[in-house]
Order: structure tokens, then C-alpha cells, then sequence
């Protein structure tokens, strides 16, 4: 019991450490105009980036502050995420997500070394170079939770 | 691999939630064993046999078409 409560007592803490390290990004988009990163960075994407990390601060705080409240949820949480049986239908759906992912990062990779002169020629490699790299995130995401559903039918 | 986890919970007239608990893991994990869906790591084994009072091979039978899966 007492080791549950520390450990959720260390995610509490994790969770104002992430908060507190969005607000210094958040200070920092507004000089990053002044920097030499302003080469790549606006100030809008570094703020946004701060409310990411804000966002999954506040939310990690919410869940375990409340949480801490109940000693039977904190356990409940707990064994849920530290369930064996959970953990190998993660690593399994994690592995063939990584897999599909990579092959689709290297055929992409090869499409663009390819092609990328012609279509940067028409102006087109920005479009579609950013719409590959949606295909991408959201096929792996996608193969990710179907694997998730079948292995845990499965097992 | 077959075991005698359900009919062991049951002598125990415990609930497959009651079991979850005891041995800190979740009640569709207890399901998935009892159904043969699922094999135990060696660690859970053992907290299984403990809680049980039973050896390993009491609970959990090796079969030879396990060596194949």
C-alpha cells in the first residue's frame, strides 16, 4: 500500500515537473525570435509545443490526484498498467506497429530519393511529403490499436 | 499448457476478481489462464503456487505439444 502511494505520489510530482518545464518553453516562445534558432522555429510552434506538454501535464495530474484520493483506484491503476498479460499485448501490437511503421518510413524514404527532384521541380514535394508523413503516423497509430484489439481477444 | 487454476479458485470459493487481487494482476488475465488462452510468466507462477500452497507442476501441467507454440 505504502509502495502505491509513493509511486503515485513520484507521477504526481513527474506532473508538476512537466508543468513546470512547459512554462519555461512557453517563456521561452517568446524570445526565440532573438535566437539563432528563429531560423527554424516560430514562436506560435514553440507555444504550441508548450501546450502539448502543459495539456498532458494537467492531465496526468488530474488522473492521479484524484486518484491518490481512493486507495482502491490507485491500485486498480496500477495493476492495470503493470498487468503481465496487458503489458505483452502492448509489446506485441508496439512490435508489429513498429515493423509496419519502419517498412512504410523506408518506402517512403526510397519514393522521395526517387522522385523528390520531380516534384519539388512542380512544386509539389511540401504537400506531399506532409501528407505521407500523416499516412504514416496514422497507419502505424491504426495498426497499433487493431493489434491492441486482436491480441487481446487473442490471449 | 493445461492447469488447475479454476478448479483450485473455486475450492477456495473465491471470485476470479478476489484472485486477481491477490496476486496483483488483472481479472481478464485471471480469465485468459483459466481458459488456457494465456501462459503465466515464471513470477506470476510462483505467486500462484504460493498462494495456492501448491508446487509449480501441481497447478500448471507441461504438455508436449507446448514445445511447438
Amino acid at each position: 500500500m505504502m509502495n502505491q502511494k509513493t509511486e503515485i505520489n513520484r507521477r504526481i510530482q513527474k506532473g508538476w515537473g512537466l508543468l513546470a518545464l512547459s512554462l519555461v518553453v512557453l517563456v521561452f516562445a517568446f524570445f526565440v525570435k532573438a535566437t539563432p534558432l528563429a531560423v527554424y522555429l516560430t514562436g506560435r510552434q514553440v507555444a504550441a509545443l508548450a501546450l502539448v506538454l502543459a495539456g498532458v501535464a494537467v492531465g496526468q495530474l488530474i488522473k492521479y490526484t484524484l486518484g491518490s484520493r481512493d486507495p482502491q483506484v490507485i491500485k486498480k491503476m496500477l495493476v492495470n498498467e503493470k498487468d503481465e498479460r496487458m503489458n505483452l499485448i502492448r509489446a506485441q501490437a508496439g512490435y508489429r506497429a513498429f515493423q509496419i511503421g519502419l517498412g512504410a518510413a523506408v518506402l517512403s524514404l526510397l519514393y522521395f530519393s526517387l522522385q523528390g527532384a520531380a516534384l519539388a521541380a512542380a512544386g509539389l514535394l511540401n504537400d506531399t511529403l506532409w501528407y505521407v508523413l500523416v499516412g504514416q503516423v496514422l497507419v502505424t497509430f491504426a495498426v497499433f490499436i487493431i493489434e491492441l484489439v486482436r491480441s487481446s481477444n487473442r490471449i | 499448457m493445461k492447469n488447475h487454476l479454476e478448479s483450485l479458485r473455486s475450492q477456495k470459493g473465491w471470485t476470479q476478481q478476489e484472485l486477481a487481487d491477490r496476486v496483483e494482476v488483472s481479472r481478464q488475465t485471471i480469465i485468459s489462464l483459466e481458459n488456457g488462452r494465456y501462459n503465466p510468466s515464471i513470477l506470476l507462477a510462483f505467486r500462484l503456487a504460493r498462494l495456492f500452497e501448491k508446487n509449480i507442476e501441481e497447478i500448471f501441467e507441461y504438455e508436449e505439444k507446448d514445445k511447438l507454440e
